[in-house]
This record gives C-alpha cells, structure tokens and sequence, in this order.
C-alpha cells in the first residue's frame, strides 16, 4: 500500500526531472529527492525504523516483473557480501557530487530510472532480495541507520518457535491444499526470525510477519544500538566481528556523513582548488577522486588503525589492529547516523515547504488549476531553530556512540574497560568536533534557491 | 559493596564525560559563535529588472544581515558591471546606504551576495540595483529586520531535549548492562 504512491512520486519526479524546469529549486525531481526524500528517511528511522525500504517504490516493478519472469539463477557467491553496494554507495556519492546532481533535475530522474531498472533486472534474474540485499546503496545505508532505530522485526516468545516445525518465516507458507505453491513468502533476505538480531538487512517488508502461523512476530521497541554492542551469530548475517565487509560499510557510512557533508561547505572549493593547482589537474574528477581517497581510505586507515594500536598496547587486548577495527567500527553507527541526520535535516527543516510551490508550478504547467499563484514565499524553519537540533542530534550520535563502546571495551575487559574504551572515544570525539566544525559552516542550500 | 560502588563510579564517568561535553559546547565551543548563514528567505520573485529576471533571498538579521540576488535571462545573463543592496529604514531615521555584492562562485548559476549591516530590529526598505552592458534598473521591497536570538541560553534551551533524551539513553544502557551483568 506504501509502495504505490511513492512509485507514483517516483515516476513524477522523473518525468519533471527531464521535461520539467532546469532551475533545481523550481523542479520536484531535485526538490523532493535532495530536501524532502533524504530528510524524512532519516527522521523516519530514527523515530521508528526502516520504513522506507518497506515501502519502496523499487520494489513494484520488480514484484511486477516477478510475475512474467520468474529468477532462476542464485546470486553469485562471491558477491554475497557488502562490497559490491560499498562500492555503488561510494560511486553515487562521487557522482553526487561530480554531477551536481543536487542541481540537475536531469541527472536526478536519469539516477531515479537507473535505480528502478536495476532493481527490476537484477531481481528478475537473481532469486530472492538479491537485490536489497547485496547491492542497493540507499538499503545499505538503511540498515546501517536502523540499526539505532526504536524498533525491530522480531519475535514475541521465542518459546513459540521452539516447537515451530514448518518455518514459515523463512521458507514461506505453501498452500494448505497441498503443492509446492508459496502462497505467502517467507524471509527473502534469509533472516530467520528465532535467530535473527537486529536490524542489519531487514527491509521491515513483514514477509515473516504475514507468514508466521502463530503470529508470534511483529515490530517491536528495543534500545536503540544496543545490537551493535555485544556479538552473538545473527541469521543471515554471521558474526559482525567476521563480516569485514560489514564493518567496512560502518566505516564508509560514518566518514561518508563527514564527506558528504564537507562537500557542501566553503573550504571543499578552496582545498579543490588547492589541489588542482599543485598536481596541475584541469577536470574536476581526479581532484574529487583524490578527496574521496582521502576522507575515505587514508584517514579512516590512520585513525582506526591508531586507535587500535592504542586499544591493544594500553588495554591489554590480544586481538589484532584488523579484527580490533572489525569489532569497534560497528560502534561508528550511531555517530555516524548523527552526522547524516544534522546534514540532511538541516536541508529537510530549512527547505520544508518548498515542495509546495513546486508543485503549484507543476501542476498549472500541465493545465491543471490552482488556486493563487505558486507559493515561492513558502521555505522552512528559521536556523535559529535548525542549528541547535543539528548540534542536538549530533550529540546524541556522539552519546550513542560513546555508550556503544565502552560496553563493547567492556565485554572484551570487564575489570578494566577504560584503557580499551578511551582511544575509541577519542576517535569519536575527533570526529565529532569535526561534524560540528563542519555544520557551523556556511552551507549551500542545495534544492532551494541557492544551491550551487 | 565495593563492586557496585566501581559500576557506579563507571556510569558516573559517563554522565560526567557528556556533563562536560555539553557545557564546553555551550559556552566554551567557538563553533557557535559561527553558526551558518541562513536559511534565507525569498523577498523578491521573478522580477524583471533591465534584460535579467531577478530574485532575492535574503536574511535580515539584526547584525550582518545577508541577501543573495540570483539573475536569469533566457538570452543568457549578459556581463554585468553593478550589482547593489541599498537600505534604508522606512521611517527615514537613517540615510540610504549602498552595498556592493559579489559574484559568488558557483556553476551553473549567476549569484550575487551582499552583506549589509542592520543596526536595530524594524522593516527597512531594501532596493535592489542592477547594471549591465544590455542596461539596467532596480526593484524595491520592505524587508522585517529580525531580532538577535539569546546566543548561548538560546541554544541551551534549544538544547534540553537531546540532552534529556540522552540521558534517558544512557539510562537504558544502565538498565541493560545490569541486566547482563544478572545473567551472567
């Protein structure tokens, strides 16, 4: 039922995105993706959980297809890890920015049709949520997020599913008259509900839900990042201090936020030019290139690395520096996810209602009529307002954090847990400083009037 | 005895470690005396001035307010020679002053900015003058001066709900760590 209208939003964005104004702010493509589509997602998940992945609009083309072609191959086993979405995440944020995608309806709708025909043809040969799974960039960063969400899919009683024969929230329920026909399907992200913690790849689409005879699952309310702290084998997922790939997509996520960010604040366009001019580069990409690798892979390196040779030489760990950052890196998430939130609800809150005379625009440019002329006078909250609930959020990603390791420095050493917890910390306070150093700049409006 | 009185210590590190945090950010951070402009406002839309449309967003804060002047034209924005913000109280108890603007640099797009200072909280007439190589001409609007916020107490105010928040947090990770601790 979710899924229709934001297909149908998806389509008009799109179509506005090619054939409507080129001017960003004037065009529900850009407006609606880049101010309102980010903001709520990330409010969504924090008030709640992974909502919007329940309600994604990827998903009805593809359950659409899947009545035509049925998938037939497996999904490659090498590719059954995070790396490949890595990847996308990081590809989409160069483009991002590489394209000024924030000021391109045209590249916008050209990403929106992409994603959908990815979606489609991926799931139309692949079996089950392959694509959910391993590849979305905007589900990877979901799970990520939810991760220090409210609320999660699980089990009421988990006696109830002790004496459970036919699994049906995983295999699916058949039909009672017999045959092998799936009439209601189970987890397609191979989650299985007994053994399943937390919310890391589940896209709350509630097959499990609807499939469990007994109904014995549902949403439920948790403490929000208490998963990430200790480390029992999670269905579908393993250990996360042997998913390397998982913790690598902690670590993108959080530094990702601070990139994503800094490239929207004055001092990105002085260190680009900068750049340029001592490697004597003239295109845009190799100098974008050379900030990613930056902020992406050399300092997450030096800093996790230091701050695990550190954990180790002062709080008597064993572990090695990789298996240190694997097992600490999850703790990154809810700092990680007080950045994107500040970021992006400083546009969402700032541009609140300029959805509205966009759409007056649109809907008089087709002929259908409104009443007055379009409401350009409308924007959002004073920053008056906004910039202390950007502080406010980073905070409590900071305390999240914080709270998140130390019982992680905890479990690994109960009787002394300050030497192992405080490089930790001090690599989350750097961080912060440097989020909120970054949020007090001067920010482009991007899909308002002023974006750049 | 001795142990519980350790976990509390532990749990008191914490409050203190966020106590300190939040009371340097507030009043020890020299972030917030920068805080980022905005958000503007639209005071002027889609006026023709001289060969270029005009809008204005500004930002009129008691201070330094700030107002950005985006030119269109579909024939292309020719070279511009002016762009200025004239301001002036409607009651006249000032005279009119002029400020020049500057082109800011971003692709795709001919912005200028001006930043002009208001010295008190009421509506000014604000004129916008535009000079070209193809002409030129100007539009004028009134525009409310906002009053100066309370800096820092505002901010604390602002504030005290992440922070109550917060605590509730830390209280269920307490909560959770006891529990653990239990069936352990």
């Amino acid at each position: 039922m979710l899924q229709i209208p934001l297909f149908a939003a998806g389509i008009l964005m799109a179509v506005h995105g090619l054939a409507g104004p080129s001017l960003a702010p004037k065009n529900l493509a850009t407006t609606l993706s880049w101010v309102h589509f980010r903001g709520a997602l990330v409010l969504v998940i924090l008030f709640a959980g992974n909502f919007f992945c329940l309600a994604c609009p990827f998903m009805l083309p593809r359950q659409i297809a899947r009545r035509f072609f049925q998938p037939a191959l497996n999904w490659p086993r090498r590719l059954r890890n995070k790396w490949l979405s890595i990847v996308l995440f990081v590809l989409i944020l160069f483009v991002y920015e590489l394209f000024n995608l924030w000021g391109s309806p045209w590249w916008t709708a050209w990403l929106i049709l992409t994603y959908f025909l990815a979606a489609v043809l991926i799931d139309s040969v692949f079996k089950r949520a392959s694509f959910c799974k391993f590849v979305c960039p905007i589900g990877q960063f979901n799970f990520v997020a939810s991760t220090v969400s409210p609320m999660e899919v699980r089990v009421r009683d988990t006696e109830i599913c002790v004496d459970c024969r036919t699994k049906d929230c995983i295999r699916g329920r058949r039909d009672p008259a017999g045959g092998l026909t799936v009439i209601q399907r189970g987890c397609e992200l191979a989650l299985f509900q007994p053994l399943k913690t937390g919310n890391m790849d589940c896209t709350f689409c509630l097959d499990c839900v609807q499939a469990c005879p007994h109904d014995n699952v549902g949403i439920l309310g948790r403490l929000p990042a208490g998963e990430l702290i200790a480390d029992p084998p999670r269905s579908g997922i393993g250990y996360f201090s042997r998913r390397k790939d998982l913790a690598a997509l902690v670590i993108v996520f959080t530094f990702g936020a601070l990139l994503n960010a800094f490239g929207m604040v004055s001092p990105v366009y002085a260190l680009q030019n900068l750049i340029a001019d001592a490697l004597h580069l003239k295109h845009e990409a190799p100098v974008l290139g050379i900030i990613f690798f930056f902020f992406l892979v050399a300092e997450p390196v030096l800093l996790l690395g230091l701050a695990a040779w550190l954990s180790r030489r002062f709080g008597g760990s064993r572990k090695g520096i990789l298996p240190l950052i694997t097992r600490y890196g999850y703790g990154l998430a809810p700092l990680g996810f007080g950045v994107w939130l500040s970021h992006y609800c400083f546009h969402f809150l700032t541009g609140l209602l300029t959805f509205v005379p966009v759409v007056q625009s649109a809907l008089s440019s087709v002929g259908l009529p409104i009443p007055g002329p379009p409401r350009w006078d409308l924007g959002g909250l004073p920053e008056r307002f906004v910039y202390p609930i950007e502080l406010g959020l980073l905070g409590l990603g900071l305390a999240g954090s914080l709270m998140v390791i130390y019982r992680m420095a905890e479990e690994d050493s109960a009787d002394s847990p300050l030497p192992a917890f405080a490089p930790w910390a001090g690599l989350c306070i750097i961080l912060w400083i440097s989020a909120v150093w970054l949020m007090s700049q001067p920010m482009e409006m991007r899909g308002t009037f002023l974006s750049g | 005895m001795g142990i519980e009185k350790g976990k509390r210590g532990r749990a008191g590190d914490l409050v203190s470690i966020f106590s300190v945090l939040a009371l340097w950010l507030v009043f020890g951070c020299p972030f917030v005396s920068h805080a980022h402009e905005g958000p503007p406002y639209p005071i002027i839309v889609d006026k023709p001035v001289g060969p270029c449309v005009v809008s204005v967003w500004a930002d009129p804060d008691v201070g330094i307010g700030t107002f950005f002047i985006i030119l269109e034209s579909p024939n292309g924005v020719p070279a511009v020679k002016k762009v200025e913000i004239a301001v002036q109280p409607v009651t006249g108890r000032l005279p009119e002053k002029s400020h020049p603007a500057t082109l800011e640099n971003l692709r795709g797009r001919v912005q200028y900015k001006a930043e002009v200072p208001f010295d008190a909280q009421e509506l000014w007439r604000v004129r916008v003058v535009l000079e070209t190589v193809r002409g030129g001409g100007e539009v004028t609007t009134d525009v409310e001066v906002t009053p100066p916020g309370l800096g820092r107490w505002d901010l604390l105010l602002y504030l005290f709900p992440f922070i109550l928040i917060g605590l509730l947090w830390l209280k269920g990770f307490l909560r959770g760590r006891s529990a653990r601790k239990r069936q352990d």
